[in-house]
């Protein structure tokens, strides 16, 4: 078995066809995106003793806020920390531990659900699945850039699109399982979380198993990479895990990065009650819940547009234009809100949420371009400690904002105007960051002997 | 060369066969969503 897993067991043959690497990143994105979906079991395990409704003794729903926060710090943990394990392992290997971690998260989950014990909650779904949540991220984004140098950002496009459907899917999903399997004397969370963990597990290593690495020195045919001069953003070395975090670069994305999610956040957190409030007696909860699902759609569809145009436009660019524009349009809501534009609010708040999911797309095809694509697995495992920061500190800053000025007794867009121009002088920090992102000095990159030594094979290979 | 042609059919169905696979419960979380959404034009 551990043969079968083995790194050297999947490099594909000359003939190996890469259109089916993507599809089984999305395999592993579409389950694990499932993440994002969280909040539809909430208000269930609130009434695993009740059921009817909560009774004594029922999780809260602040013990409950945890397991998504520890599934988020972990993800950031395990992508972090596994990152050189993964390029070191091969790209099967990490899918199928990431699988493991992510099923057997919900079977815990299940039996926390069971047993009705909080802790074993926290540690199967929240630090177990949270493991998943990591490997599972990296192992497809790292797999993919090398099989698309010619079109980085439309692979990583179409891997972290699938994050972003994997919610689309589960949330209704979810939904129908539990109303199934409901009965008098259950919610039906617990035999749904066993059947979505044995699903996501089948569904993962499927995508493992399908994953190959392409041969040391390996181009797409016809294609030959960019001359140096000629996009000096983009290089043709390799920049080694451990030196790469000693560059100012990576830092300046780790800001980048930091920033643009904190913002979207912003937006995210308070959709629902943000739309309602602005607009009282206009928009119904009903429709809230419809802008938050036409966030969504935008969020999933900007992971692949912005991505795949920074083929085009290049990524120093197309972030540009998201921390350029960003900021107009966080100034645009309060503006809409005080002018009852309903049709402003929602088109500058779904533009926003194209950019959010497309900072997370574009990524690690800008990290590819930096810090070439030998280590750019674990690189981009480190640099998503930032997506950990920004999915803890963006909630609390924004509710304990929104919290002060409703204490303060303002009402409708006065609530959430100066939450709106923090979030915009975010991203023009975020303007700032990547605007002083350099070419990575020569005395980082790995030589043509480490990476021969490395890779197992001729220094050519480069 | 018919038998390296037959070879990359084959190839081409399977990688039709996975991203089937994909994103057909892709598509039908989409059109979940799109439902949903419509609720704030309604």
């Amino acid at each position: 078995m551990a043969g079968l897993l083995d790194r050297d067991r999947i490099i594909a043959a000359p003939d190996f066809n890469r259109w089916l690497v993507p599809p089984a990143a999305l395999a592993i994105h579409l389950s694990i995106g499932q993440a994002y979906a969280f909040s539809v079991f909430k208000l269930p395990l609130t009434r695993v003793l009740g059921v009817a409704e909560s009774a004594p003794g029922d999780w809260t729903q602040k013990q409950l806020a945890w397991v998504f926060t520890l599934a988020i710090v972990f993800l950031g943990l395990s992508a972090a920390f596994g990152g050189r394990w993964l390029e070191r392992v091969g790209p099967r290997k990490s899918g199928v531990i990431a699988a493991c971690c992510w099923g057997s998260g919900f079977l815990l989950a299940a039996l926390a659900v069971h047993v009705h014990n909080v802790w074993l909650l926290y540690l199967g779904y929240g630090i177990i699945g949270g493991c998943g949540l990591g490997l599972g991220y990296i192992t497809p984004v790292s797999t993919l850039i090398k099989w698309f140098p010619d079109r980085r950002g439309l692979a990583t496009g179409m891997a972290i699109m699938g994050f972003g459907g994997g919610a689309m899917i589960a949330s209704p999903l979810s939904q129908q399982l539990m109303e199934r399997f409901a009965t008098p004397a259950s919610v039906g969370v617990k035999e749904t979380f066993l059947l979505l963990g044995a699903v996501y597990f089948v569904f993962m290593l499927g995508g493992a198993f399908l994953f190959r690495l392409p041969p040391a020195g390996w181009r797409p045919a016809g294609w030959t990479p960019p001359a140096q001069q000629a996009r000096a953003m983009v290089t043709t070395a390799n920049v080694h895990a451990d030196m790469a975090i000693r560059t100012p670069q990576f830092y300046l994305l780790w800001a980048v990065l930091f920033l643009n999610v904190t913002a979207g956040i912003g937006i995210l957190e308070q959709a629902a009650p943000m739309i309602q409030e602005m607009f009282p007696g206009v928009v119904t909860a009903g429709a809230a819940s419809g802008f938050v699902g036409l966030l969504s759609l935008f969020n999933m569809g900007g992971r692949f547009f912005w991505s795949s145009l920074s083929d085009k436009l290049g990524r120093k660019l197309t972030y540009g234009i998201f921390f350029g524009i960003g900021p107009l349009l966080y100034a645009a809501i309060p503006a809409a809100g005080r002018a009852g534009s309903v049709l402003l609010f929602v088109s500058a708040c779904a533009v926003i949420l194209t950019m959010y999911g497309g900072g997370f797309a574009t990524i690690p095809a800008y990290l590819a371009d930096m810090f070439g694509t030998q280590h750019v697995g674990a690189i981009h495992g480190r640099l998503l400690t930032a997506w950990s920061c920004a999915g803890v500190a963006g909630p609390v800053l924004v509710n304990e904002l929104r919290q002060a000025r409703l204490d303060a007794g303002l009402a409708g867009a006065d609530v959430y105007g100066l939450t709106m121009y923090l979030m915009a002088g975010l991203l023009v920090a975020g303007f700032v960051c990547n605007l002083l992102v350099r070419r990575v000095d020569e005395r980082f990159h790995m030589s043509d002997a480490d990476l021969a030594a490395e890779r197992g094979a001729p220094s050519e290979a480069h | 060369m018919p038998e390296r042609r037959g070879r990359g059919t084959a190839e081409w169905t399977l990688v039709a066969v996975c991203w089937a696979v994909v994103l057909v419960p892709l598509a039908w979380g989409v059109l979940q969503t799109v439902q949903k959404a419509a609720k704030l034009f309604q």
